[in-house]
């Protein structure tokens, strides 16, 4: 399954690679692409998978690389 | 600028304001700072505006440590203003973090200032929609309109929302869809798309989507989703950055101990050191490409061409073969008559004049190119207008009933074609199943008179025959073909400029017709008669020969197995169209081959700028460190480097949208 989340007020693109490399590493994530400039996600996770969450780990991935960015939905 | 931005500015400026007070003030003190007092009241001083914005910079980093991340740039920049701090260049040491934060805040404005120009050029939204709900119109935002509610679109507006047009006639602009101003006039029935401009009638629209599923919206997500599917090379700067910063860190380390070791100069090469750190932090390098493919896809999108993705941009702009189906894409689906085949002993103008006797009061598009070609070739009859003045034997028929005073009198046959009674005679225009019928003597409505065999009836597998006959007898068929679209040939002399050698037309259609448009379009290679399947085969040998991107031009309906397997495959004449905008990496939104010359032109400028800014960002840092080893003072600079990359890269991906 293939889902968008926004991710907003990242600070440079470099940090939207790093936190692509560790939404990458979460055990049900096929693939992962993070785009600093259309500020958005692209997750494909295994259907078995629990969006939810996966949705609470990827936040706090994102809060860890850059605490000051907001993720939804 | 967002608030978080403003507040962020406020402190930036605050800052720099007190550093260059802290810097003059401490210069005309008449103070000896070798006095332990004087010493510190110093220190402080700077160490005091160092954290106005250095404790964000040094909790970062103290935050990242702890979560294992060393070289992360709020720890690199720690360390150097620590280092700075050592060997006591205090107001370098501010430097540091204050134009670290001025360049955090720059690329913020900057990227999101791109962002909005980006977003604005498609300029599709609409604020307000007029919803008609219990004999009152009421102004909505669009957002609230569910599917199947009742819109005004007043004149000059922008038509929020897909719909149905209920009431109303007005001219329709979908320039902003299709990047071409051709007005389109709709009225009841037809369907309108959002972020097409309604320009002269009021027009009640019952609306079919909701906005997130509505035409503009989609091509807006499609823009920005784009981002997500990174280009080669942005992937490839990703893995370099990932390198580029240990690198740089090891040799800022390495320069800071060696020399210093052998020399026991430390001050000499801790600044050394210090410049490396600085032009250690990757983000204008890493940015300045999907900058550029950004701009790209929105220019695109603004020319009416839609990309999926930035892979797909990189791919077009190595486009090296071109292969395109027939219907549709190199032909216009207008039919005209291609051939005339005269039945032995039969003048060609006995046959034309008969066809247009019976084709003259028909308006099925066939009939209508039989007439149309009449006209040009100036058969008895075909003078004047639609409304028939003169057939040759039949006066005065009176239109569209098709009957006229003297009692000729044209009956449809449906599905197979015409047949016009005038006086003692019959005229048959129709297909082969009519011809069949006719030849059999069994026609349905009993008028068939039985016939002579036809032996050269020509066998036209897929373009339209018209066979003619006068009574019994055969007078000759009317071969009508799928016309070349007038842009065709322009188009592709186009793409041979630009390098793509090797065009391709692959059709189901039949080797004549197929020969003709290649020869018309300006093709040289062409495969007739291909079952899908092996249009498939026939592409797979196109990219196996082909050394660069194989780009494939197709309706988007009928052909998706094949737009999957090209490098890049390209839809055409697929507004509102959901099947042919799901399979394609590529939608032209109408359906003009001009439209494929462009994309790579612009595909081709984008990989320009991206590889430019990548050059320029590489040289600005070499540039500083060089200097920087070999002794000079180059700190402002190196903190500059970062910033003015990143404003070069953004004004040249925004040459792109010009």
């Amino acid at each position: 399954m293939k889902k968008y989340i926004k991710v907003e007020e990242l600070c440079c693109a470099h940090c939207a690679g790093k936190i692509e490399k560790e939404v990458k590493k979460l055990p049900c994530v096929i693939d992962c692409s993070v785009s600093f400039m259309a500020e958005k996600m692209l997750v494909e996770f295994e259907d078995a998978a629990s969006f939810d969450d996966l949705f609470e780990s990827i936040k706090k991935i994102c809060l860890k690389v850059e605490p000051d960015c907001r993720v939804s939905l | 600028m967002t608030k978080r931005q403003k507040r962020e500015l406020a402190r930036l400026i605050i800052t720099g304001i007190l550093l260059i007070a802290a810097v003059l003030l401490f210069r005309l003190l008449p103070l000896d700072y070798r006095n332990p007092v004087f010493f510190a009241i110093r220190l402080a001083a700077f160490a005091a505006v160092f954290l106005i914005v250095g404790i964000d910079v040094i909790a970062g980093a103290a935050r990242n440590l702890l979560s294992g991340r060393l070289l992360d740039e709020k720890f690199l920049m720690t360390v150097a203003s620590v280092a700075a701090f050592a060997i006591g260049e205090y107001p370098e040491a501010v430097a540091i973090v204050l134009f670290y934060g001025v360049g955090e805040l720059f690329q913020g404005v900057a990227v999101r200032r791109s962002k909005d120009s980006i977003k604005a050029l498609a300029s599709l939204r609409s604020d307000v929609a007029h919803l008609r709900a219990g004999g009152d119109v009421r102004d909505v935002s669009p957002a609230d309109v569910a599917a199947g509610s009742i819109i005004e679109v007043r004149p000059g507006e922008l038509i929020p929302l897909d719909g149905r047009v209920l009431e109303g006639f007005s001219l329709v602009d979908a320039k902003s869809l299709t990047g071409e101003s051709v007005p389109v006039s709709v009225g009841p029935g037809d369907a309108v798309f959002g972020g097409t401009i309604s320009s002269d009638g009021l027009l009640v629209i019952e609306t079919t989507r909701e906005l997130g599923q509505s035409s503009q919206e989609k091509i807006i997500s499609m823009v920005e989703n784009a981002a997500l599917n990174k280009s080669k090379t942005e992937q490839f700067i990703t893995k370099f950055a990932n390198v580029y910063t240990p690198v740089v860190v090891a040799a800022a380390v390495l320069i800071a101990v060696i020399p210093s070791l052998i020399t026991g100069d430390w001050g000499r090469w801790l600044r050394s050191a210090i410049v490396f750190l600085v032009v250690s932090c990757p983000c204008a390098l890493v940015v300045s490409i999907p900058m550029a493919f950004f701009a790209g896809v929105g220019k695109a999108s603004k020319r009416g061409i839609m990309v999926k993705g930035a892979e797909y941009l990189e791919a077009l702009a190595e486009a090296g073969a071109a292969v395109f189906d027939k219907t549709g894409t190199i032909t216009s689906g207008q039919f005209a008559v291609a051939e005339v085949l005269p039945a032995a002993g039969v003048p060609a103008n006995e046959l034309l004049a008969n066809a247009l006797e019976a084709e003259r009061l028909s308006n099925h598009p066939v009939s209508r190119a039989v007439v149309q070609y009449c006209r040009e070739n100036k058969i008895d009859g075909a003078d004047g207008d639609d409304v028939p003045d003169g057939i040759t034997g039949t006066d005065g028929i009176d239109g569209l009933d098709g009957r006229d005073n003297s009692g000729a009198e044209l009956t449809e046959l449906s599905g197979r074609g015409v047949c016009l009674k005038a006086g003692d005679d019959r005229i048959y225009a129709g297909n082969r199943r009519l011809a069949n019928e006719i030849l059999r003597g069994a026609a349905s409505d009993g008028t068939a008179p039985g016939g002579e065999a036809i032996p050269d009836m020509p066998d036209n597998a897929d373009g339209t025959a018209i066979f003619v006959f006068r009574n019994e007898r055969y007078l000759g068929a009317i071969i009508l073909e799928d016309t070349v679209k007038p842009e065709a040939a322009e188009a592709l002399d186009a793409l041979k400029r630009q390098g793509v050698d090797r065009l391709v037309m692959l059709s189901g259609d039949n080797e004549k017709a197929c020969g003709r448009a290649s020869q018309a379009a300006g093709i040289r290679e062409y495969k007739s008669e291909l079952l899908p399947g092996d249009k498939m085969d026939e592409l797979k040998k196109i990219l196996a020969e082909n050394r660069k991107k194989t780009v494939y031009l197709g309706d988007g309906i009928n052909d998706a197995p094949v737009l999957a397997l090209a490098d890049v495959g390209i839809a055409m004449g697929s507004m509102g169209q959901d099947a042919a905008v799901e399979a394609a990496d590529c939608v032209i939104m109408n359906d003009d081959l001009r439209k494929l010359p462009e994309a790579i032109a612009i595909a081709r400028k984008t990989r320009r700028i991206a590889t430019e800014n990548v050059m320029i960002a590489l040289a600005a840092k070499l540039l500083v460190l060089i200097p920087a080893i070999l002794g000079a003072s180059v700190m402002w600079a190196a903190v500059f480097a970062d910033v003015g990359i990143l404003i070069i890269a953004v004004l040249n991906a925004m040459r792109l949208m010009k």
